[in-house]
């Protein structure tokens, strides 16, 4: 896939994440689109593309936050090496496969993400961490993996489609 | 029949010297900084055309949505604003009059006009993508002369600051993210005592602290913006205290505040500059 392609995937899903997600917040907690499809997109690629993606993701997503930089391309960039993996393991038709991993991604990431934050000083309580952002966030994740993960293989096959055709012409 | 293994390696060297930058990276940038990187200038720069695009489409789903929702309730609306107006236009005329003779009674006695202050409208475009963080993008910046540190505030009370100023959009930190460096300080309004205000703690709050052992904070106390604070005007409503927890002997006190300003709701804010 071209870098482009790869930054296409990355950008609307960030400005979707910014702009619009905040009017369809859901106990106060915005998705983690980029999450969603870091995990996706390793799980049905590859090791190396849902690495690259995750990388170029986090790094997207850490500029975009204003906070430390470098959090997410950690988080994300293993996130997308780990569903990458499994990718040769696990049946890719099936659900609850992706579904399972999200929902996994996103606690890990999340934790990651704070005790980073503890340890560079942010005050964040952590019960409250845990029931304002940490179970809402699973929550939301479940309800939207399965249109990210049907939409992404569809969009890819898609794509790949397109390039046979073009490669025959 | 080397090839592999050798690519294996300069790919693993290549993850762990990423690994390291991203590390110190991170180190860097938990520090306050005055500036942002150039990188995250660019892509702030790049990214807001593209939010700003998006953010009017969706604005004008949802006003049109709720536009057909309240159809019938804004024709009573609109028949009772009428009458209010007709009777605002007479009230305003005696406050112009009023107006008049303050300004006359002012120059009179010399008196200096005690807010210089300028009221600089901005519009909420995009929030942002964590849910740790709470900082907003307005769709003004630099060009219309704004600048780090200014304070903004809603109809309600006081909201936060401006953390990074681009030239076309700022970022707005609230007062409830949770970054070291946040704080305010503020006076009780009940007994004009100093307090420091640190956002985070509870999601959505503020964690309150006494500036010393003899203040004692109560649940409902409103808490408003001092005279000592380095960016904001005094007496802002800042928001009023939820809840109190006491130290096992009583004596040292923390409490959590509840901001004015419903920040899951904000659309319009206001950036305060001096004149």
């Amino acid at each position: 896939m071209n870098w482009w392609k790869y930054l296409l995937l990355v950008l609307f899903p960030l400005i979707i994440q910014t702009v619009v997600f905040p009017h369809l917040a859901l106990f106060g907690v915005v998705p983690n689109l980029i999450l969603l499809i870091t995990i996706c997109f390793g799980l049905l690629e590859g090791i190396r593309p849902g690495l690259y993606m995750g990388i170029l993701g986090g790094l997207c997503l850490d500029l975009a936050s204003s906070g430390i930089l470098g959090i997410n391309i950690i988080a994300l960039g293993a996130l997308g090496f780990g569903a990458g993996y499994l990718e040769k393991m696990v049946f890719k038709g099936y659900l609850l496969v992706p579904i399972c991993l999200v929902q996994v991604g996103t606690v890990l990431a999340e934790l990651f993400t704070y005790c980073i934050l503890l340890a560079f000083g942010w005050r964040i309580n952590f019960l409250s961490f845990l029931g304002s952002t940490l179970l809402p966030l699973c929550l939301y994740h479940l309800l939207l993996t399965g249109p990210v993960y049907y939409g992404l293989k569809k969009g890819l096959a898609y794509l790949k489609e397109r390039q046979k055709v073009g490669a025959l012409h | 029949m080397l090839q592999p293994f050798v690519q294996k390696k300069v790919f693993l060297v290549t993850l762990v010297v990423c690994f390291l930058v991203v590390t110190g990276l991170m180190f860097y940038s938990s520090q306050d900084r005055e500036e942002e990187l150039g990188l995250e200038k660019v892509f702030k720069i790049i990214l807001y055309p593209f939010q700003k695009g998006v953010y009017y489409i969706t604005t004008f789903v949802t006003d049109s949505w709720e536009t057909v929702n309240t159809l019938g309730t804004l024709y009573r609306e609109n028949n009772e604003m009428r009458k209010q107006i007709s009777e605002m236009v007479t009230e305003l005329s005696q406050l112009e009059q009023l107006k008049a003779e303050n300004e006359r009674l002012r120059e009179l006695l010399r008196f200096k006009l005690t807010s210089p202050l300028e009221l600089v409208p901005v519009e909420v475009i995009a929030r942002n993508p964590s849910n740790t963080g709470a900082t907003l993008t307005i769709d003004k910046g630099s060009n219309a002369g704004l600048t780090r540190n200014m304070p903004v505030i809603t109809t309600e009370g006081l909201a936060g600051r401006l953390l990074n100023v681009e030239p076309f959009s700022a970022e707005v930190i609230l007062l409830t993210d949770p970054r070291p460096g946040n704080s305010i300080s503020g006076v009780i309004e009940r007994t004009r005592e100093l307090v420091y205000i640190y956002g985070g703690g509870k999601k959505g709050t503020c964690l309150v602290k006494p500036s010393d052992l003899s203040v004692r904070l109560q649940t409902g106390d409103r808490i408003l913006t001092s005279a000592s604070s380095l960016y904001f005007p005094k007496n802002l409503l800042i928001g009023a205290i939820v809840e109190v927890e006491e130290s096992a002997d009583g004596f040292e006190q923390q409490a959590y505040l509840k901001p004015a300003v419903d920040f899951s709701r904000i659309e319009y804010l206001y950036v305060v500059r001096e004149k």
